[in-house]
């Protein structure tokens, strides 16, 4: 634990304007190559505090720093912040439809590399590769709005690593995707993060959270961190998963206060659909 | 009310661009200052969003169907500034995509539609609607007197009404001054050949009934929708302070003095004509409007007669148009007022939902009253709320199916409802604009043109064939981009299929004009004889209805124009892909702002109409027959309220994507634009073919 922090939130609140907080009171730290997940249940504000942690929006009030720089709308300007910020520190939407917006697949993972300026043929060895990497070729020429779920959360994930970002933050990566493509989507993900990838992944899935993470932060209905802990702690608190719409009891427990085996905890993904 | 190229002359195009230039000049600028980095996505969600409603068919009664523009719906909501910028990227989509008004006529739309028709409703609404919350405005509104004051909803509508029908006058005088101003000698129209007696009646009963109705009904009910479900859109957007009404006001002062006489001033600059041949051009008074021009000229206007002798007629007519635009908008604005002073006294107890939050909400007080919420993690059940805890399932949704409902077919068929017709249209259009890009990627010539040059190429060629006269020259060009359609390997069948629409409606539109009774000169084919003294509707007619020469002639340049205009702007959408455009475009020094929210705005047209498209999906899985005239109409409305807010939130969204993997604004790809030898042999061929049609044209008339 002795890696270079890289993000620093402080007190850090946030508000859409004229609506009540989605975040409030946020302290929290994020070092070089940890595997961080964000739990919380559906409107808690993780996808909001993955916004802050990109830059796309500015807290109302409280600090973030990245990199040892504050992270603010004028910072961001700084031509060479902004570009150093952005280059490092990828984000993959909750909606995919919404991150695709080039003609076809190939143009939207070369928009990443090209915003960048890197050189044409080193842009076209980049996409090239994650094509390749990623199983896209049949797809290459297709429109990506056009694609099917899983196919357009592949295009993104391609798209944003094409920049090669050390810190990669994901938004519910799992949500929409089927469990072969799951469990794909796991293996890219380990060995991204055994490559020394920073990630931070929103997610309400508790069956998937071991493969995702070693550190939880759980976010409670009321915007705040209510846990940061290790995975395996945070996965053995039943009380407290409970607390934040994350775990139910089964409909035949009566016992508030029984503790559940984990086979028996259903994620809030799981619930929804009952 | 698109006028497509060829209707209106060059010197009209320049005239009416360079009233619209500067509008977006001043909204640009205010908006900037306004608003900052969020204007992008904000101008993105509006133009996205004119373009979807004008996708939206609403029923009228009669069982037909009508669009409407929501300039001013967008007006009131993101402020008239964004929705002079949004309307006119719409209309910039329109014309590169649709054929849907004219390049060279984009400035004579975006004069009607992106600058009079947000500004003049929005100076409308926020003058007559107790809901816009400036303070600037107060002192404006005390003037009106606060009992005529009227619900955000009805003065939207009544925003919407004027603004759509000003916008109708000022194409009917555009129109209606072509053949006043650009014939040739012997009396034959070189563009749109009705004039002002027929254009303005024509504009002004279509949209005085129909279509200004259905924007004033439509704008209504969605800000009444948007005022119940998501009020502070209407505060501006995103907190950003509110909009003056006095600009959009000073703004429409300055266009109603501006708009006629603009439209006459370059008319001579332009030197098509030397200044003798002008004289002689705009002297000459065509007999059919000496016939019938006094009646309702004298009728409407008993003063018009104003000094000066018959050659300075032109300026007495301009004199003549500005007064009865003037006129016009002083009756809309009386009428409307009388209106809703009427509306008031009905609605003088309005409920409060009408009434928008007036105090603009700190941000700072919002927050400082929540944060302080108590967290309870030991009693959790007390403060959070637990899915469990559900209310027991009704009975009614346990029990069967009665069997009253039968499956059985009853043999007669549902209409087809104006909810699949929306569908269609949108499908096919989502199917068109994919199809284009498989086109950019063939081996032709035009492919391997630098976008730059084509552009350039496109808009001298357009000009080429606007300032042309003679048919037979016309309908060389369009044999020739026809040909080179051919070789850049464009199907023929969707060259066709794009180009029939816009001709054959001009067709239509355009063969009364053969008629003597239009287009006075030699007849050609008498059709019939009239007694000496035949009267219609009390006006004296001639003795014969004939086809004039000069009316066969002015039709045929009219078709000929417009479907070789037509081409070439398909020629270069087919051909060049749209993030080559948009660099293009770039490169030739459009305002960055303007490039970066038409990427925006291509991108999520989409999304939007897919949106809209899953709305009517999700009614029609719910509903069975097909829905009445009005609450079809509130249906659509309510769609149009809610894709409104939606926009608003995706185009947030899209931005924040682009953003967030480096888009700065300008757009880049990865083909290195170097001009070829290809691209100068172009350059050389278009000029001379220019030049040639040109000295064609001039050898011939």
């Amino acid at each position: 634990m002795d890696s270079e922090v890289i993000f620093r939130l402080v007190g850090v609140s946030f508000a859409y304007p004229g609506q009540t907080p989605a975040l409030s009171g946020i302290d929290m730290e994020l070092r070089s190559g940890e595997r961080v997940a964000l739990l919380g249940s559906n409107g808690s504000g993780k996808s909001t505090l993955l916004k802050l942690l990109d830059g796309l929006a500015c807290p109302t009030q409280g600090t973030i720093d990245a990199f040892g720089t504050p992270l603010t709308e004028k910072s961001l300007q700084d031509e060479q912040f902004g570009r150093g910020f952005r280059r490092r520190v990828g984000f993959i939407f909750q909606r995919s439809d919404v991150q695709l917006f080039s003609p076809t697949v190939w143009d939207e993972i070369a928009f990443g590399p090209l915003q960048f300026g890197l050189p044409a043929e080193e842009v076209r060895q980049r996409v090239e590769d994650v094509i390749a990497m990623l199983d896209l070729h049949l797809l290459r020429d297709r429109v990506p709005f056009q694609l099917s779920g899983g196919e357009q959360k592949k295009v993104a994930i391609g798209s944003v690593l094409a920049v090669s970002p050390d810190v990669l933050l994901l938004d519910e990566p799992t949500a929409s995707l089927d469990p072969r493509t799951q469990r794909w989507f796991l293996g890219l993900l380990n060995s991204l993060q055994a490559a020394g990838k920073t990630t931070v992944v929103a997610t309400h899935d508790l069956d998937l959270l071991p493969a995702l993470a070693d550190r939880a932060l759980v976010l409670g209905s009321d915007h705040t961190i209510q846990a940061d802990a290790p995975v395996s702690v945070i996965l053995s608190d039943h009380k407290l998963l409970h607390n934040a719409n994350l775990a139910h009891h089964h409909l035949t427990s009566k016992d508030d206060g029984a503790v559940l085996e984990p086979a028996q905890l259903h994620g809030a993904h799981g619930h929804s659909q009952v | 009310m698109h006028i497509p190229d060829g209707y209106l002359s060059p010197s009209t195009c320049l005239a009416t661009a360079a009233i619209a230039v500067p509008a977006w000049a001043v909204a640009g600028h205010r908006l900037r200052n306004r608003l900052h980095e969020r204007q992008a996505p904000l101008l993105a969600a509006g133009a996205s969003f004119c373009f979807a409603v004008m996708m939206l068919n609403v029923p009228i009664p009669g069982g037909t169907t009508a669009h409407a523009v929501g300039g001013t719906l967008v007006a009131v909501v993101l402020g008239p500034e964004a929705a002079i910028l949004a309307l006119t990227t719409t209309l910039v989509i329109q014309a590169l995509f649709f054929g849907d008004g004219g390049i060279l006529a984009l400035g004579a739309n975006s004069l009607n539609m992106a600058v009079i028709l947000p500004v003049a409703g929005y100076a409308v609404y926020s003058a007559l609607s107790r809901a816009v919350p400036t303070d600037r405005h107060a002192s404006c509104l005390t003037a009106f007197g606060s009992r005529f004051l009227l619900p955000a909803p009805w003065a939207a509508a009544a925003g919407a009404y004027v603004g759509i029908n000003l916008a109708a006058l000022a194409a009917g005088i555009e129109l209606g001054l072509q053949p006043l101003l650009f014939h040739t000698p012997s009396g034959t129209p070189l563009y749109c050949p009705y004039g002002l007696k027929q254009t303005i009646p024509a504009m002004m009963l279509a949209h005085l009934t129909v279509a200004g109705g259905v924007e004033a009904v439509v704008t209504g009910l969605a800000v009444a929708y948007i005022l119940r479900a998501s009020p502070s859109l209407l505060r501006g957007a995103e907190g950003a302070e509110p909009v003056s009404a006095t600009w959009a006001w000073r703004g429409v002062a300055v266009l109603a003095v501006l708009a006629p006489l603009g439209l006459l001033a370059p008319g001579s600059a332009f030197g098509e004509w030397s200044a003798e041949e002008l004289k002689k051009t705009i002297g000459f008074v065509p007999p059919g409007l000496e016939r019938f021009g006094g009646a309702w000229r004298h009728a409407l206007l008993p003063d018009y007669n104003l000094p000066g002798g018959s050659d300075s007629l032109g300026f007495q007519q301009a004199t003549g148009y500005w007064l009865s635009a003037f006129a016009g908008i002083l009756a809309l604005t009386a009428g409307i007022t009388l209106i809703a002073r009427t509306l008031s006294r009905r609605h003088s107890n309005p409920s409060d939902i009408h009434r928008t939050p007036l105090a603009p909400e700190d941000g700072r007080n919002s927050r400082k009253e929540s944060p302080g919420k108590p967290f309870v993690s030991e009693h959790p059940d007390s403060q959070i709320p637990n899915p469990e805890r559900e209310s027991p399932i009704p009975s009614w949704l346990l029990a069967p199916m009665p069997d009253a409902s039968s499956l059985a077919l009853c043999g007669k068929r549902q209409r087809r409802s104006f909810v699949d017709k929306t569908l269609g249209d949108a499908a096919s259009i989502v199917q068109g604009a994919f199809f284009t890009e498989t086109i950019t990627g063939l081996p032709g010539i035009l492919q391997r043109l630098d976008p730059r040059v084509k552009i350039v190429s496109a808009a001298a060629l357009l000009l080429t064939a606007c300032s042309i006269h003679r048919p037979e020259i016309l309908a060389a060009m369009l044999a020739s981009s026809l040909a080179l359609g051919l070789a850049s390997r464009v199907p023929v069948s969707m060259l066709t299929v794009r180009l029939w629409v816009i001709p054959v409606f001009t067709l239509f539109a355009a063969l009364p004009a053969t008629l003597n009774w239009v287009t006075p000169g030699d007849a050609m084919i008498v059709l019939a004889r009239f007694p000496p003294a035949a009267r219609l509707a009390g006006f004296p007619i001639p003795g014969t209805l004939t086809i004039t020469s000069q009316g066969l002639e002015t039709v045929c340049i009219l078709l000929l124009r417009v479907a070789t205009s037509m081409t070439i702007v398909l020629l270069l959408t087919l051909t060049t892909r749209w993030s080559h455009v948009l660099r293009a475009l770039r490169a030739l020094a459009v305002p960055r702002l303007f490039v970066f929210v038409l990427s925006l705005v291509y991108r999520y047209m989409f999304l939007l109409l897919q949106t809209a498209g899953d709305m009517f999906m999700a009614r029609k899985s719910r509903s069975f027959a097909e829905p009445d005239t009005a609450s079809g109409r509130r249906f659509v409305a309510i769609t149009i309220a809610s894709m409104l807010s939606k926009s608003h939130s995706l185009s947030e969204e899209v931005h924040a994507a682009m953003v967030s993997r480096g888009y700065t604004g300008e757009p880049r790809n990865l083909t290195d634009w170097r001009f070829t030898a290809l691209d100068a042999l172009w350059t050389a061929a278009c000029i001379i073919a220019a030049a040639g049609f040109w000295i064609g044209d001039r050898l011939l008339g």
